[in-house]
């Protein structure tokens, strides 16, 4: 009769950072918690304010992807659909909400490119009757040179001094704000963001090594 | 793709966008870049040239029509809404085909427990005055009612059907709710409470199975917030004291241990009350004292958490104390 129970409330709920040095352990943020508890339970409030506080970000990234601004607008209102009718999707233990709708939304551009990409190798007579819009959407190649910068990104930061890059990794990847990650790390307010910027100064010249730079 | 990708691109962009002198933007830049913020304005400054999101209406629209909204419920009701909201979400989630495995409940499958929510509520209903064709006899206990409505539906056990069946008793339930006093006093399968009495226990063994579905489906389905877990935990309490003098002792003979327990039950949602404990109902101030995680008592009340596994402080006398502990979960039903 009794089923295997383990709590999930406060039992490992700490995720780790990215990196190769010591892992960095952090609670998911409590408001992530309270909307993900809210969607789940069909709470309508709760989806208007995930949306008022990531529509921006979700069609921002879509955009990046797609360059097209309806297009874009397309993708972010399927992924609050299906963050609203799919919410057990998201785990707050394995990162923020903000970080999983921008990948919802750039996995569903990308899907879109791809669609459109195979929508071109169509015959002629087929793709020339539905090519209206195609020159906006982005060639295969982009999508490759994102991924690119990615990766090198992902290089640059693991090749930090180990305090630049636990301070770039709670900021960027973890979205946490300056004071938390003195918090976090036990350093003044000032100490974070001198690193920040040390840090953002030898990517920027990481970046422009590798043809990125601005 | 790495569920980094976002970040490492959103950093590449900031670096790629900031001036080339060594004067990085303020960290106010920065932050506004980053995603802490409650509201976020429209667009990403530092990244000119976004567009801007569609109207909300559209989205909501769009939402609704793909996960329809908890029909309207009186506010005594809120931790019901809240319940069937995470059942139809588990629904949503779980593989139709999973939903033939055993379930923790005697010999039912996962959907049958479906079925069984579909009867309790329609019982709750009907004892409120709504019309109903399912076969919900009153005084049934959980058990009977149950049998009685799966032999009625035996035709349409297929995952659609049995939703279906389950959303019509939700809505014929809120709707009976919608037009009675909350304190008003009723009895459904032998017991007499109030009518918010008796929707707090329909949300208890609602978010109880949807639990039970999730963990059968290996779906993870996070705990009730505190406004749905207190009320539960509340309820439990009450019963668990009410009990006292009427019944004999969980683990041992009526003439087992009495007293009154403090009653401690930590985290949101939580409380602090005194329970009476064994027979007769015994008088005077608390000899116990028990502290516990308001979701493990609740697994514990629902006899999905073994004693044995529940992380509990107990101090004074500690037979009292695990007297409770032992009774707590002859509340549970189906």
């Amino acid at each position: 009769m009794h089923a295997t129970i383990v709590p999930l409330r406060g039992v490992g709920a700490g995720v780790t950072v990215m990196g190769e040095g010591p892992a960095v352990a952090i609670a998911p943020p409590d408001q992530d918690v309270d909307w993900h508890l809210r969607l789940v339970a069909g709470d309508e409030a709760a989806l208007t304010e995930v949306y008022g506080a990531f529509a921006a970000l979700v069609t921002g990234v879509a955009f990046r992807v797609l360059g097209d601004r309806d297009l874009a607008r397309d993708v972010t209102q399927e992924v609050f659909v299906q963050v609203w009718r799919s919410p057990l999707a998201y785990d707050p233990d394995r990162g923020s909400l903000r970080a999983w709708l921008a990948l919802l939304a750039h996995r569903r551009a990308v899907d879109w490119v791809r669609r459109e990409e195979r929508r071109r190798r169509l015959p002629a007579a087929a793709a020339a009757a539905t090519a209206d819009g195609a020159e906006q959407a982005p060639a295969a190649d982009e999508i490759v040179e994102k991924a690119e910068t990615v990766d090198r990104v992902r290089h640059g930061v693991r090749n930090l001094p180990e305090s630049l890059r636990v301070a770039v990794e709670l900021a960027f990847y973890r979205g946490l704000t300056y004071r938390q990650i003195a918090v976090e790390l036990g350093i003044p307010e000032g100490t974070a963001k001198s690193r920040m910027r040390a840090a953002l100064r030898r990517l920027a010249r990481c970046l422009a090594d590798e043809g990125l730079g601005r | 793709m790495a569920d980094d990708d976002y970040e490492s691109m959103l950093l590449a962009a900031y670096v790629q966008a900031t001036p080339a002198s060594d004067d990085l933007p303020d960290i106010a830049e920065l932050a506004r870049l980053l995603p802490r913020s409650p509201v976020r304005p429209p667009g990403l400054p530092g990244l000119p040239g976004l567009p801007g999101p569609p109207p909300l209406d559209g989205v909501l629209a769009a939402a609704r029509a793909g996960r329809r909204p908890i029909p309207v419920l009186p506010t005594f009701a809120t931790p019901f809404a809240a319940a069937v909201g995470m059942f139809d979400t588990v629904l949503t989630g779980v593989d139709p085909a999973r939903l033939d495995r055993p379930s923790p409940v005697l010999d039912w499958t996962l959907g049958d427990l479906v079925t069984h929510l579909t009867a309790e509520y329609a019982q709750l209903a009907a004892v409120l005055g709504a019309p109903t064709d399912l076969p919900v006899a009153p005084a049934a206990d959980p058990e009977s009612v149950t049998r009685a409505v799966l032999d009625w539906t035996a035709a349409e056990t297929g995952p659609a059907d049995r939703r279906r069946r389950w959303w019509d008793s939700v809505e014929l339930l809120a709707a009976a709710l919608r037009e009675r006093d909350r304190l008003g006093l009723v009895d459904v399968a032998g017991r007499r409470m109030s009518v918010a009495g008796h929707v707090v226990a329909r949300a208890f063994e609602t978010w109880i199975h949807a639990r039970d579905i999730a963990l059968g489906a290996d779906l993870r389905l996070p705990d009730p917030a505190a406004d749905v877990i207190g009320p539960m935990a509340d309820l439990a309490t009450r019963v668990l004291d009410g009990l006292a003098g009427t019944v004999p002792s969980g683990s041992s003979s009526p003439a087992g241990p009495a007293g009154t327990v403090a009653l401690t039950l930590t985290g949101p949602g939580g409380l602090s009350t005194l329970v009476r404990v064994g027979s007769p109902a015994p008088p005077g101030p608390p000899v116990a004292a028990v502290s516990v995680d308001v979701v493990a008592f609740c697994l514990l009340v629902a006899d999905r958490l073994p004693r044995a596994d529940l992380d509990v402080a107990v101090a004074g006398d500690t037979d009292v104390a695990e007297e409770l502990l032992a009774l707590a979960p002859m509340l549970s039903g189906p």
